[in-house]
């Protein structure tokens, strides 16, 4: 065994021990280890295979940029596929498996792919579109079952989730060095302060790397600092993630109350999802070390160098016994110490830079072989390990036994917030690395992810930033020096690029995107077929897509095309960085709601009684209401047409609460009713009303209703039940906006009235019955009353056809109206209806409605409404009917009424013969409520001058079709006999 | 340990809409008269007697009073109010909670975008916002007790968000 648990150090609670499973096999670590890191202390070494080629994948990383250490963790609906080993932390009873592999990850038939890897270039899946489409049939099969990272969970996930948000003047993200000086400057300065770590622990780099500031050793000064963030009332959230900048300075964070597959306790949430709005934004999100290119740089045993101490510092975990350091960095140099402090027996370290004297430098060429100019050229090694490392310097090849290779091509500044916030990236040459540059919204940069290196300036930076953040924001009180540091070397480490392939190696064998399998050979076959934006590349190879995102392959990628093209690399550019930072659940996106209604419910006042009749419910926008009423043995159509035609014959009973009901007040109450309506409203004398229906500004029909006038300078307007809040809106904006100077009020009384409405040819009797000395008012009239001992207003208005009155009610009230109706109605024969049955009567009767006939594509002609418009034109929208399009007296989709013998399909196109062009299309169709045969709406090309005409209402995709004849949109008792007593 | 929150959902309140087309000031002077308080500012409210007199937008108050006092209460704003305003029922447009206990500052950052922690929101406060889609308006009355206004149709739902939240307050506090 390679690798091992040090007896001693790290930072794990070595007194905690922690048991779980990796593809079913029983391990044991600690509390504080990341699955990683208990698995190298284990000694296992292969956690899974890559996604193309099935090539062995081992542990790069020790963060969330790991691309190849990727496992599904947890079991039924709480399993989650691809996490990273390396950001997942052990609890109690963790079972993760491995992927992309069968039947075993040890003995994977997959891996057979990578022989036949030159069949399988870069845009294999757009080559094989252009062939014969027939062959498509062939391989889908292959390719459907080979596609995918991980699997999903087929469970339904049983965790809650939350959403929550939070305010501060300064939030700092990261809390590595630069970012706890930072909070520590701002929030001295007295203002209100925000941390976040993605890590489950504070303290980023300090916790791998001996440093001892303001005279502490790092531990003990995170946790002074820790108390004093605290004591400051600052929020320090660990295991949260910002993975989101949005405009405005609005951070999105995901935080991991829970770690992936673990049970909540508490019956608390899994997931926290936050919305911070800060007034400034510190970005302390540190640096990622990029690996090198080399031929089979992916095999498992080759670390990046910083994880490679971070193991052995935090986790107490030696990743290897011979170790070989690669790097163009003296970061690297830090890791051949820390291995070497364990026993590690440390081959060689090649650097790629020329020779130096810095004290780094001397002091490991006289413990180590230190050899300059020196590139890696190879790897030998598979699944169980590494074996071999062949490097090339000044001409010599050269071998070296080692199972642990650790790399450093230098450090990307993490900027992916920076440039999500819309800010620009400049490139730095020496470093080869894009950092923070411009900052279009309340951001800046500090430390690492400013480029910066060596903690004293890391820390002064993040320091600087915290306290100018803070002052940005009006808090004047200086904060203070910024802590002191002392290190064992200190200073930047001259790192350089370190982004070509070693001369002479085979860029077939040289992996840029370990998690893709993209190789150096697969850009430079994208560049020579004619792909040269770095956006088209990427998606042409898949370079730097998937869950790390590009984390640590976009560099040297980006490098190779630049080379190719023979421009420098930021002519070239950088792939756009798009939210989440990291991968996030859709249940954290869900939030709270989950199932069947992910909206709230809107439950109307008589809601307990519908409930209790046990109706066919039906969504409407948030709102629930009744479709039907089946009685025993009766289903949807049944139930539909016994009350359709209870209310033809007899009388019925409907829930009309749900509309959109306001109360204009005022002496120019009626002047703003004829802005807002496009009908006259002020003709109207007390105590009646009338059908109305309102433009948009482009002089489409938005919605319709009734208007009434209530009392001298009060009206009641009411409008659909969907439109209701556009409604509001819309009255709002005429009332503020366009007639600000009217004296008028507005109030929005859709849900201080519940409203009944009752309809048939016995309505009357009804409403006679419950209010017997009632004088009850003409059709389109209104008046007040008493009914079951509770005032109401009525208004006689018909959605049906039939005499039919609307009874408004307070909605506590409600409840005693509806008994008394039911009571009484029972008698007259009469039921309650649903929805459905309104939908037939209303189609027989010709009425529009809001997302059938106005669908906000008609104008008042096309629906046959123009005569009732106010000849005054003072309406909104008056002004944009007057445009040609709209006065064209040809080529308008205009409504007209359908009839055929046989079901008329709704949405079905209207067209002369099937197949053929569409015409028009069928809004809302439906049986006859006492006569035989079908009934629609629809819109339809010209459709006034086009009555009598034979059509078919065709839908090819349902495989439905019915001939219609043109008819005009009213089918029962167009002249109105039936609303008179 | 965290404190516990409590709910109560009040018994029906009369609701009146106060709205002014014009300067608010002499119609303010003259309720000021009649009621001991003036017409509070925008994102105020204030307690007159058995009033509560929230702002609503500008130009427009909600006035909350005992149901028994609605209809002449009523009349009288109108007479008030003169040619300057109008007065309107809302009483069954708006259901009232009543949130006790200090942590409503933490229970009313989830499901929502409000800045509830705010040092500046403060007893005599109101916010008009949206929690889990729905919206609401807060009356901070005092440090451990806030109404919350929301339309009827959505008070299940939210008080049962709400109740669901507090029951794991201390599991979700940081």
């Amino acid at each position: 065994m390679t690798r091992q648990r040090r007896p001693t150090g790290g930072l794990i609670d070595r007194t905690r021990p922690v048991g779980f499973t990796f593809d079913g096999v029983p391990y044991e670590g600690f509390a504080g280890d990341t699955l990683a890191s208990a698995l190298l202390a284990n000694g296992v070494g292969l956690l899974g295979r890559s996604f193309k080629y099935h090539r062995p994948r081992g542990i790069l990383a020790a963060g969330v940029e790991e691309p190849s250490a990727l496992v599904g963790v947890g079991q039924g609906g709480r399993f989650e596929p691809n996490t990273r080993a390396t950001d997942l932390f052990l609890y109690d009873g963790l079972q993760a498996h491995s992927q992309n592999r069968w039947p075993s990850l040890s003995l994977d038939v997959g891996a057979v792919l990578g022989a036949v890897a030159r069949f399988l270039p870069a845009g294999f899946y757009y080559k094989a579109f252009l062939g014969k489409p027939d062959l498509w049939k062939i391989y889908e099969h292959f390719i459907r079952k080979a596609a995918g990272l991980g699997r999903p969970p087929v469970a339904p996930d049983p965790d809650s989730y939350d959403h929550r948000a939070a305010f501060c003047d300064v939030l700092v993200v990261g809390a590595g060095p630069a970012g706890l000086a930072a909070a520590l400057a701002a929030s001295a300065s007295g203002a209100r302060v925000i941390l976040l770590e993605q890590d489950a622990v504070v303290g980023g780099g300090l916790l791998r790397d001996p440093a001892r500031l303001d005279g502490a050793t790092g531990d003990s000064w995170i946790s002074a600092a820790l108390a004093t963030l605290t004591a400051r009332g600052v929020r320090v959230l660990v295991r949260c993630t910002a993975v989101g900048y949005w405009d405005h300075d609005l951070v999105t964070a995901a935080e991991r109350v829970t770690e992936p597959g673990q049970t909540p306790d508490h019956d608390g949430p899994a997931q926290r999802f936050w919305r911070i709005r800060a007034e400034r934004v510190v970005l302390a999100t540190g640096a990622i070390e990029r690996p090198l290119p080399f031929e089979h740089n992916d095999r498992p045993g080759v670390m990046l160098a910083q994880a490679a101490r971070t193991y052995v510092a935090r986790f107490g975990v030696v990743p290897g016994s011979r170790a070989v350091i690669a790097t163009s960095h003296d970061d690297a140099y830090r890791t051949a110490f820390a291995l070497a402090d364990t026993g590690v027996q440390v081959q060689a370290i090649l650097d790629t830079r020329p020779a130096s004297d810095r004290p780094i430098v001397t002091e490991a060429k006289a413990r180590f072989q230190v050899m300059f100019g020196a590139r890696v050229l190879r790897v030998a090694g598979g699944a169980a390990g590494l074996r071999r490392v062949t490097a090339q310097t000044g001409g010599q090849v050269l071998t070296f036994d080692g199972d642990l290779l650790a790399v450093s091509g230098g450090f990307s500044p993490v900027s992916h917030l920076h440039m999500q916030a819309g800010g620009g990236l400049v490139w730095n040459e020496t470093t080869a690395a894009f950092q923070a540059g411009d900052a279009r919204q309340n951001q800046s940069s500090a430390g690492s992810a400013a480029g910066l290196d060596g903690l004293s300036e890391v820390l002064c930076d993040g320091w600087a930033k915290g306290g100018a953040a803070a002052r940005a924001v009006g808090f004047k009180r200086a904060p203070g020096p910024a802590p002191q540091v002392v290190e064992p070397w200190p200073g930047p480490g001259h790192g350089v690029s370190a982004l070509e392939a070693p001369i002479g190696a085979d860029p077939k064998r040289i992996f840029v995107d370990f998690q893709n399998d993209v190789t150096l050979a697969d850009i430079d076959l994208a560049w020579r077929e004619g792909y040269r934006s770095v956006e088209h590349v990427k998606r042409y190879t898949t370079l730097g897509m998937a869950t790390d995102q590009g984390k640590t392959s976009n560099m040297i990628g980006l490098a190779r095309l630049a080379a190719n093209e023979g421009r420098p690399v930021p002519e070239v550019g950088l792939t756009t960085f798009r939210p989440p930072y990291t991968p996030v659940t859709l249940g954290l996106l869900a939030g709270h709601r989950k199932g069947f209604q992910v909206t709230p419910l809107r439950r109307q006042a008589l809601y307990a009684a519908h409930q209790a009749a046990s109706p066919i419910w039906q969504p409407s926008g948030y709102w629930m209401r009744p479709r039907a009423y089946p009685r025993a043995g009766e289903d949807l159509h049944a139930a539909t047409l016994r009350e359709a035609r209870t209310v033809r014959s007899a009388v019925g009973w409907v829930d009309v609460s749900t509309l959109g009901k306001f109360e204009v007040v005022g002496p120019d109450a009626a002047v703003l009713l004829e802005r807002v309506c496009a009908t006259t409203v002020g003709k109207l004398s007390v105590g009646r009303g009338r059908y109305t229906f309102m433009l948009r500004e482009d002089g489409m029909v938005m919605d319709d209703g009734t208007v009434w006038r209530i009392a001298d300078d009060r009206y009641l307007l009411t409008s659909s039940t969907g439109g209701a809040e556009r409604m509001a809106h819309h009255i709002d904006y005429v009332r503020h906006v366009l007639a600000p100077g009217l004296k008028a009020a507005v109030a929005n009384v859709q849900e201080h009235w519940a409203g009944i409405a009752v309809a048939g040819p016995r309505a009357r009797d009804l409403i006679a019955r419950l209010a017997p000395d009632f004088d009850i008012p003409p059709h389109m009239s209104a008046a007040r009353t008493v009914m079951a001992g509770v005032p109401v207003q009525v208004l006689a208005a018909s959605y049906s056809g039939e005499r039919a009155f609307e009874i408004y009610v307070q909605s506590p009230n409600v409840d005693p109206i509806w008994t008394a109706i039911s009571a009484i109605g029972a008698t007259l024969d009469g039921c309650p209806y649903g929805l459905e049955a309104l939908e037939i009567l209303r189609i027989e009767k010709g009425h529009v409605v809001v997302g059938g006939e106005i669908d906000g594509r008609t104008t008042p002609h096309d629906l046959g409404l123009q005569r009732m418009m106010n000849p005054a034109r003072s309406f909104v929208g008056a002004a944009a009917l007057q445009r040609p399009a709209l006065q064209a007296p040809q080529g308008r989709q205009q409504l007209v009424g359908l009839e055929s013998g046989e079901a008329i399909p709704e949405g079905a196109m209207l067209v002369t013969h099937a197949p053929g062009a569409a015409e028009g299309h069928v809004t809302a169709g439906g049986i006859r409520a006492l006569e035989a045969g079908a009934v629609a709406l629809g819109l339809l090309r010209d459709g006034h001058t086009r009555l009598g005409e034979d059509l078919v209402a065709w839908s090819p995709t349902r495989r439905l079709s019915a001939r219609v004849k043109v008819v005009p949109p009213m089918f029962y008792d167009a002249e109105g006999v039936r609303y008179r007593d | 340990m965290i404190e516990t929150l409590q709910f109560q959902a009040a018994p029906p309140e009369g609701l009146l809409r106060l709205e002014l087309w014009g300067d608010s000031k002499p119609v303010s002077r003259r309720f000021a008269r009649a009621f001991g308080a003036a017409l509070p500012g925008p994102a105020r409210a204030v307690t007159a007697g058995s009033l509560r007199l929230i702002w609503r937008e500008p130009g427009a108050w909600m006035i909350r009073a005992p149901m028994a006092d609605r209809a002449a209460l009523q009349e009288r704003l109108i007479a008030m109010t003169s040619e300057d305003g109008a007065v309107t029922d809302i009483s069954g447009a708006a259901v009232r909670c009543a949130l006790h206990g200090r942590d409503w500052r933490i229970l009313l950052t989830y499901g929502g975008v409000f800045d509830a922690e705010a040092p500046t929101f403060q007893p005599g406060c109101v916010a008009g916002t949206v929690v889990e889609h729905i919206a609401v308006r807060y009356d901070l009355i005092s440090d451990d007790l806030v109404d919350a206004y929301v339309a009827p149709s959505f008070a299940e739902d939210l008080f049962g968000y709400w109740a669901s939240v507090a029951r794991n307050l201390d599991v979700n506090r940081s």
